[in-house]
């Protein structure tokens, strides 16, 4: 058996340099971590000579002027690893993508194919090369012994069998971190520096059964790896059971309806195998290929300009890069569509699944025709429930989802859910969070006690009306506001409030709590026309209403709102209006 | 009239963000007339407003926010001090709560009954508080019905008339609506209503420091906290008119306030302190029994002849008799008696040594009669001040002996130390405010690192450099709030520390002046107020310090007398030993006290010590008044004899004449100001404080005419009027006292004649009380091997716990020192002395029987003696065989060690652990031979040979001083000497042969880094190489330019222009280089 392994060294640097080819003569660090604490994750050859250390943060590298930075970029990162990925699986088919820059092919009878060890390794480095990218590869006996060599030494190496520990018996210790990252533990490695044990051959040396004694398995298994005799399979994403399905179409489809007989399809074949193996989903993933050229503005046109453009097309047509200005960069035109569909509870329900998937693409339907369809079910364990007796009926989990996304399909997903208040002094502070049926609780006869007590409530307009105010005494005196005007009868407040002063969306408002003299009916039918808000009921136990000095009992002769004074900016709103 | 009677500082410990000087700022601002000081639980701040309060004229009430349990739940009540019985009763109940739990518990542990508060409620008005207090928990339990109920129980426990419905308003509708129920409460019972501000700070920008400081009480983040955070900025001060104009509807409430104002009495000016009376015995009274004490100490110190002794004790007699300190000077003379008893070394420094009574008594060592001390720098009529006795005592258990003694004679209520507050400052505030604003660990790490501790800081070294160099980028809104919090914070009370040894002691009940609270350490209690409050407030303070160096010279005599058989008496040492002052000219002072920094090292040569006044005054020069005072060059000068010795006037010839007509002391500016201006002792004394830390330009002016008044008047003409004006000006601000010197220069001596003539026991005694001193464990031990003293290393077979004393076979003539095993990192102390106690029942036969038999050592402890050699001796670890060369060798080695310690510390799982156990407890009844057999048996069988190679040089240094943090083997340097000489590098032991202004290169690893106050922006650099120490400076620009090599590289080479003179020697820097030596963690003593 043998294996090649290919490691691309800095890789955050790498796929950046991919993209802006030119700046390879630079040095270009790679920073990463939310601003403003960004520090330096990656970097190349000729920033490390200048002086640049690991986890320097961002302003400090700022002020090397000869140093070029960079965000990292998952995006670039997931493209050129695919890019390895797609390289390596032309030359074989069992392909471990051990990490974002490692991966092992398995070589069992590849050398009738494309000749021995030495060649493949060679057509290996090639094929990566041609993607932009600098790699090392290494073939081995067994893929931790191909790794380590790959990481441990440039160009191509080939180890002959028999030869791993020779070979490997150079590399330092703290190199097995990368091969058995759960047996390397910082104790570990510190038992092996006062060990005296600092490269891969010192550890081979050491007595298995007295290591063993002293380090139990983890040590033996170090040394194995350090002997470059650990042997294990590969972990092939195939090995695991896949219940993805594509179908590549002859005539690209550009309606939902012949899309979903075809989703139907490759559900229906999910959802049996689901079946077979006692499982469910609860994440759907979607990916179409586009016909992009068939879509005159459904992107803008490409234009591949060099040799390095056109090879970087994965064959997945992720992305491409393009030409402007003479400068490289990721072009925002997608060759594909995808998205995932995430469920509360796992389900197997083929035609409940299509609803969904329905119900998602008319919300969001994909921007040209599609020539290829991939659909893949993340694989759960399903939903085991035992109702009570008295416990009444809840919506259907199920049904109340695929209700839940018609509604989003017309009102935005980010507008449905439940409201959740937030623990702050800023008022109205909510969050809208995914809604799901409460779970039963009996009645409290406290809650009854508290909501009897309730004499007013609040319908807040969201958002608030803009308002004019006169002042008097530093009092509202007259109000208008949605084509209502008026004089302030009696007015509460200002209750005070302000926070988030260390952001920049800090807050400071006065509010009041006004009684106006109800205009005339014909202006109040005017009223009720201008004011197109949602109005919700605010819970009686978060209005602190309960001690308004105004009497409700007076309302049928006025009109009772709260307003207030946004005094960062110094505009008047009305929040709500009182029952 | 307004006045505001409810405020809370930052004494509030986290609940209130302004200084109780800004609260009074802004009160004056605003133009009232008084204000009230509740902080939470205490009176912290009362003294510091009390103070500030009086010089800008408003009046300060005392009170405080006392937390009771209402209920089971806390409520706090608002009470002030009417008068002294009332801030009497407010002290012991807030002492009382405090002592009921031990420090930092919550309070709801702490939280006294209202029946408690009903006994104390005498003499103090009571609010009902704001949010938090009673009635708002009343009306939040159980409504108004509630709410009446309370209230009408604070008027049963107060008194109808010292009861006052607060109301307060921050524009909130929970308070407004509580507002409303006050009221109505307060009508029904016939109880005044009070308008409060309810401060929590000076001003509304203050309110940010406070929800910063809700988040580090809470530990949340400003993101998190939520509704733990204030609502709004309302809690400021504010004026009369906004406070009417806001309580427009209760215009009875504000004009309450004045009444209420006009019946609080007490102020702190009216403390009622007073200083215990000593029980005499009869028929003496204290002024008696001090009188004789004071004679029979004068004639055992001076002879029955000695006229001038006499009539100095007399004199000083009479005016502590006429200022009845007699008490004072009996109770410390008491303490330093039950010291002498107990055989616990003690020597009063400071002003004190001025005191021929205190000679005479054995509370100070040094002579003043003989050296013509001056008494009233100690105690003078006109300052109308309490004296300050500070007593020198060996630090740790000794000392904590002192100090319970004192607990015991005048009762935990009646001696208390005084309290240190911790203030937030450059590091910690950045830490707090970047964890409240959610930075992560690792940029405040990095922040904190960046944070300068050098003494001196230029115009560039701000914080704003600071988030600079850490990578902050303060352009970033988020960075420039950190900053400006930062900045914010800065002296803010963070909490309530100890103080190093002041003690105050009082007549009656302590508890009755200042509140009381436990301390974190056990036995001890400490007051509210800090050091300089008490001398505010005038209360009398003894110190009872713990000196490193006075526990060193004990531990040192007990060595000695045990291994050498001799019996050191430090009041009788030969007076003037030239091996002493060999080494003191010649700078070899590693280790002595006071006179071992670089600065005096560097001095040292110059001022060539041949006598023990030459030492009083090298401990004095060495200080920021000469300095600063430029005193120091001319008086090494005249000295050498380069210039010729002037006095500033022929008349100060007497005063200035031992010290060359240089002013040194202060005792000598009060003599000039007595002899050429005629003031009386106080009123020089009077000047100096003028001229002190506290200066203040009308007091110094009015002083200086009634000093050139004088001179006139004595016939000074106007330049020498000039020039001792000036002397006086720049000295007074940093001068340091004789009396204090000379004290210090007793313990200098000592400690010198000690390392002169018992090096191992003086090594060994001060490495057993480190940390002290100017340097660290390795240069010490470094310093002792150049002087010939074998240092041997950590063993379990021979160690203590302390370093010993050991007589080496090879070596019969001298003793060795064996390092303890303190000096292992992460050994615990438990563990050491198991080992001890373990090998004198029988030595260990290999490493395995040494961790069967102490089953609680834990593995990472038997890997650190292994890897530091300690484990070598153990007899089973002695057959190596290296890894891959094919032979063998015997040497015993740490490596072996190590690879037996992986196996012995396995745990071998149950069955074997049984069996294990078994073993054990079979053996439990057997005699010694079965067990000498088992182990010799058992030696047997563990032989087992390691595969592992012997440490290499390189690496047995980075093991010892990662184990140790010193070696008692070669000096890294040693290594590298013939790179080292290729390079071009002198030896610091060959720099003294090199001529003056050569160019020169030194390297070595740094073990101090300073960079003075006093120094313009110089840093000093000594670097220790195996033959000695060298010195380097650097100045401001090349430290500009080399900053991170200079702050972050231990091994540095310096290359530049030696300086030769007068055998000072130190060299120039012109460029600083990085030396890669090892990769040992060396450490160096920093910034001071």
């Amino acid at each position: 058996m043998r294996y090649a392994a290919i490691y691309a060294p800095d890789f955050p640097v790498q796929a950046v340099l991919r993209a802006e080819p030119e700046l390879r003569t630079f040095a270009v660090a790679i920073v990463d971590g939310a601003p403003p604490q960004e520090t330096l994750c990656a970097m190349n050859e000729i920033a490390r000579r200048s002086g640049v250390q690991m986890g320097m943060p961002r302003s400090l590298l700022e002020q090397c002027s000869s140093l070029l930075l960079r965000r990292r970029s998952p995006q670039l990162e997931t493209a050129a690893h695919a890019a390895m990925v797609a390289a390596a699986r032309e030359c074989s088919p069992r392909v471990e993508e051990t990490a974002a820059d490692t991966l092992v092919l398995d070589l069992a009878g590849l050398e009738q194919l494309f000749g021995p060890p030495q060649q493949i390794a060679t057509a290996l480095m090639q094929r990566i090369t041609k993607l932009d990218l600098e790699a090392r590869v290494a073939v081995a006996a067994n893929p931790d012994a191909a790794i380590a060599a790959a990481r441990g030494f440039a160009g191509v190496t080939v180890i002959p069998c028999g030869g791993e520990a020779e070979t490997l018996g150079v590399l330092p210790v703290a190199a097995l971190a990368g091969l058995a990252g759960d047996c390397v533990t910082p104790e570990i490695l510190e038992t092996l520096g006062l060990w005296g044990i600092r490269d891969f051959r010192s550890l081979a040396a050491l007595p298995t059964a007295q290591l063993s004694e002293r380090l139990g398995q983890a040590g033996v298994r170090l040394q194995r790896l350090a002997r470059g005799a650990h042997t294990r399979g590969l972990l092939c994403p195939d090995d695991a059971p896949q219940f993805s399905e594509t179908m590549e179409l002859e005539c690209a489809v550009e309606e939902l309806e012949p899309l979903a007989f075809i989703l139907n399809r490759l559900l229906q074949d999910i959802c049996t195998r689901l079946e077979s193996h006692a499982l469910s989903t609860n994440e759907l993933h979607l990916r179409f290929t586009l016909d992009v050229n068939a879509a005159g503005d459904a992107a803008p046109a490409v234009r591949a300009t060099s040799a390095v453009a056109a090879s970087f097309t994965s064959p997945s047509g992720s992305s491409k890069l393009a030409a402007k200005d003479g400068e490289f960069r990721l072009a925002a035109a997608k060759t594909t569509y995808d998205k995932a569909l995430r469920l509360p509870v796992p389900m197997r329900d083929p035609a409940l699944l299509l609803s969904l998937l329905r119900l998602h693409l008319a919300a969001y339907p994909p921007r040209a025709p599609i020539v290829k369809v991939t659909l893949t079910a993340i694989p759960a364990h399903g939903r085991t429930v035992q109702t009570g007796f008295f416990t009444p009926l809840s919506p259907d989990a199920q049904k109340l989802e695929v209700t839940l996304a018609r509604i989003a399909g017309i009102v935005g997903a980010s507008n449905v859910g439940a409201a959740e208040l937030l623990d702050s002094h800023r008022p109205e502070a909510f969050q809208v969070s995914h809604f799901a049926a409460p779970a039963f609780r009996p009645a409290s006869p406290t809650v009854t006690a508290s909501a009897a007590a309730t004499t007013s409530a609040l319908r807040v307009y969201r958002p608030p009306l803009r308002a004019a105010v006169e002042l008097r005494s530093g009092a509202p005196a007259r109000i208008s506001f949605g084509g209502l005007r008026g004089a302030v009868r009696a007015a509460s407040g200002p209750w005070r409030s302000s926070g988030n002063w260390w952001q920049e969306e800090g807050w400071q408002h006065d509010v009041w709590d006004i009684e106006i003299e109800l205009p005339a009916p014909a202006a109040s039918g005017n009223k009720r026309e201008s004011v197109r808000h949602m109005h919700i009921h605010e819970n009686p136990a978060h209005t602190e209403t309960r001690n308004f000095p105004l009497r409700v009992a007076e309302r049928k002769a006025a009109g009772f709102y709260r307003i207030y004074l946004d005094r960062a900016a110094g505009e008047w709103f009305v929040r709500g209006e009182y029952d | 009239m307004y006045i505001e009677l409810h405020a809370r500082s930052a004494f509030s410990f986290l609940e209130g963000s302004s200084q109780p000087e800004e609260l009074i700022d802004a009160c004056a601002a605003m133009e009232l007339p008084a204000m009230a000081l509740l902080d939470r639980d205490g009176v912290y701040g009362a003294p510091r407003f009390h103070h500030a309060a009086k010089k800008k004229g408003v009046r300060a009430h005392i009170g405080a926010e006392v937390t009771v349990d209402c209920s089971r739940a806390a409520a706090r009540y608002p009470l002030l001090a009417a008068s002294r019985t009332g801030y009497q009763n407010l002290c012991r109940l807030i002492t009382r709560m405090k002592m009921r739990a031990p420090k930092n518990a919550p309070p709801e542990e702490y939280a006294v009954a209202p029946e408690v508060v009903r006994e104390y409620a005498h003499g103090l008005i009571c609010l009902t508080g704001g949010e938090e207090g009673p009635l708002a928990a009343a009306l939040q339990r159980g409504g108004i019905i509630r709410g009446e109920e309370c209230v009408r129980e604070l008027r049963d426990i107060f008194g109808r008339d010292n009861v006052y419905v607060e109301l307060q308003r921050h524009f909130t509708r929970r308070e407004e609506a509580r507002n409303h129920a006050a009221v109505q409460i307060a009508r029904k019972l016939g109880l005044p209503l009070l308008a409060t501000g309810g401060v929590a700070y000076a001003t509304p920008a203050a309110r940010q420091v406070l929800d910063v400081f809700t988040c580090i009480r809470h530990h949340r983040t400003l993101e998190t906290a939520g509704r733990l955070l204030q609502r709004n900025s309302e809690r400021h001060v504010k004026s009369a008119q906004e406070m009417a104009q806001m309580f427009a509807d209760f215009p009875g409430a504000i004009a309450n306030t004045g009444e209420l104002s006009a019946r609080l009495q007490f102020t702190l000016a009216d403390l009622g302190y007073e200083f215990p009376r000593y029980p005499a015995p009869p028929p003496h009274t204290p002024a008696t029994f001090l009188r004789e004490l004071a004679r029979a100490g004068m004639i055992h110190r001076y002879g029955a002849q000695n006229e001038r002794a006499r009539q100095q004790v007399e004199r000083e007699l009479a005016l502590i008799e006429k200022l009845q300190l007699e008490g004072y000077f009996l109770i410390v003379w008491d303490i330093v008696r039950m010291c002498r008893e107990q055989n616990i070394l003690v020597q009063g420094r400071g002003s004190a040594a001025n005191s021929a009574v205190c000679y005479s008594l054995g509370i100070t060592a040094v002579d003043p009669v003989g050296m013509e001390l001056l008494f009233e720098r100690f105690l003078s009529e006109e300052r109308g001040e309490w004296p300050d006795i500070d007593l020198d005592l060996p630090s740790g258990d000794q000392r904590e002996r002192a100090i319970q003694y004192v607990y015991e004679r005048y009762g935990r209520l009646g001696a208390a130390m005084t309290a240190n507050v911790i203030t937030y400052r450059g590091r910690s505030a950045a830490r707090e405010v970047g964890k409240a604003l959610g930075f992560d660990g690792e940029m405040l790490d990095r922040l904190s690192k960046f944070v300068s501790r050098w003494e001196f800081r230029d115009s560039g070294d701000t914080l704003q450099r600071n988030f600079r160099d850490a990578g902050l980028d303060l352009s970033h809104p988020r960075i420039r709030k950190f900053f400006e919090l930062c900045q914010q914070l800065q002296d803010l009370p963070r909490h309530l520390g100890q103080h190093s040894g002041g003690m105050v002691v009082c007549q009656g009940q302590l508890d009755s002046v200042v509140p009381l609270e436990p301390a974190t350490m056990p036995g001890r209690v400490v007051i509210q107020w800090d050091k300089e409050d008490c001398a505010d407030m005038g209360i009398i303070k003894v110190d009872l310090l713990g000196l490193g160096m006075m526990a060193a010279l004990e531990e040192s005599i007990q060595l000695i007398r045990a291994h050498h058989g001799d019996e050191v008496d430090l009041a009788h040492l030969p007076p003037d030993d030239p091996l002493v002052y060999d080494a003191l000219c010649r700078a070899d002072t590693v280790g002595m006290f006071q006179v071992e920094s670089r600065a005096q090292m560097s001095c040292l040569p110059r001022l060539r010590p041949r006598k023990f006044y030459d030492i009083v005054v090298q401990v004095a020069i060495i200080r920021p008044g000469p300095i600063v005072g430029k005193m120091v060059n001319p008086y090494l000068r005249r000295r050498m004899g380069r210039e010729p010795v002037d006095a500033l006037h022929p008349m100060l010839e007497p005063v200035l004449r031992r010290t060359l007509g240089v002013p040194l002391f202060q005792e000598q500016l009060l003599r000039i100001a007595m002899i050429a201006a005629n003031f009386s002792g106080g009123e020089a004394e009077e000047l100096r404080r003028a001229m002190g830390f506290k200066r203040s330009e009308k007091r110094m002016r009015e002083i200086e005419v009634r000093l050139r008044e004088g001179m006139t008047h004595n016939g000074i003409d106007q330049a020498a009027q000039e020039r001792i004006v000036a002397a006086i000006s720049s000295f007074a601000l940093y001068g340091f006292p004789e009396s204090h010197a000379a004290s210090f220069a007793l313990i200098a001596y000592a400690s010198g004649w000690l390392k002169c003539h018992y090096l191992a026991a003086f090594t060994a005694a001060l490495l057993n009380n480190q940390p002290m001193g100017f340097y660290a464990p390795h240069t010490i031990v470094k310093d002792a091997q150049l002087h010939g003293l074998k240092v041997l290393p950590i063993d379990v077979t021979r160690s203590e716990w302390f370093c010993t004393l050991e007589r080496p076979i090879e070596n019969a003539g001298s003793h060795a020192m064996r390092l303890g095993m303190r000096y292992a990192k992460g050994l615990r102390e438990t563990t050491a002395r198991a080992i001890v106690r373990e090998r004198e029942r029988a030595p260990f036969a290999a490493i395995e029987d040494l961790k069967q038999r102490l089953p609680d050592i834990q593995k990472d402890e038997l890997a650190l003696l292994a890897e530091i050699g300690a484990l070598n001796s153990v007899e089973q670890v002695f057959q190596p065989v290296p890894l891959d060369h094919g032979r063998k060798t015997a040497t015993l080695h740490r490596r072996s060690a190590l690879w037996q310690v992986a196996r012995a510390a396995r745990p071998a799982g149950p069955l074997l652990d049984d069996k294990a156990d078994q073993r054990r407890k079979e053996k439990d009844g057997r005699r010694d031979a079965e067990e000498a057999e088992e182990r010799s048996v058992k030696k047997e069988e563990c032989k087992e040979e390691s595969p592992l190679l012997p440490m290499t040089a390189e690496e047995r240094l980075v093991a010892d001083f990662h184990g140790m943090g010193l070696t008692t083997g070669p000096h890294p340097m040693r290594y590298r000497r013939q790179e080292m000489n290729a390079l071009g590098v002198t030896p610091a032991s060959h720099l003294r042969r090199r001529p003056d202004g050569s160019n020169v290169r030194i390297a070595g690893g740094v073990i101090a880094r300073q960079r003075p106050g006093t120094a313009k922006g110089f840093l000093f650099l000594s670097l220790e190489d195996e033959t000695g120490i060298s010195n380097a400076i650097v100045t401001p620009d090349i430290y500009d330019h080399n900053r991170t090599v200079v702050v972050a590289h231990q091994f540095l080479l310096v290359e530049g222009t030696l300086q030769n003179l007068d055998g000072v020697i130190s060299v120039r820097a012109k460029r600083v280089l990085p030396l890669e030596i090892t990769q040992a963690q060396t450490t160096s003593h920093d910034f001071h």
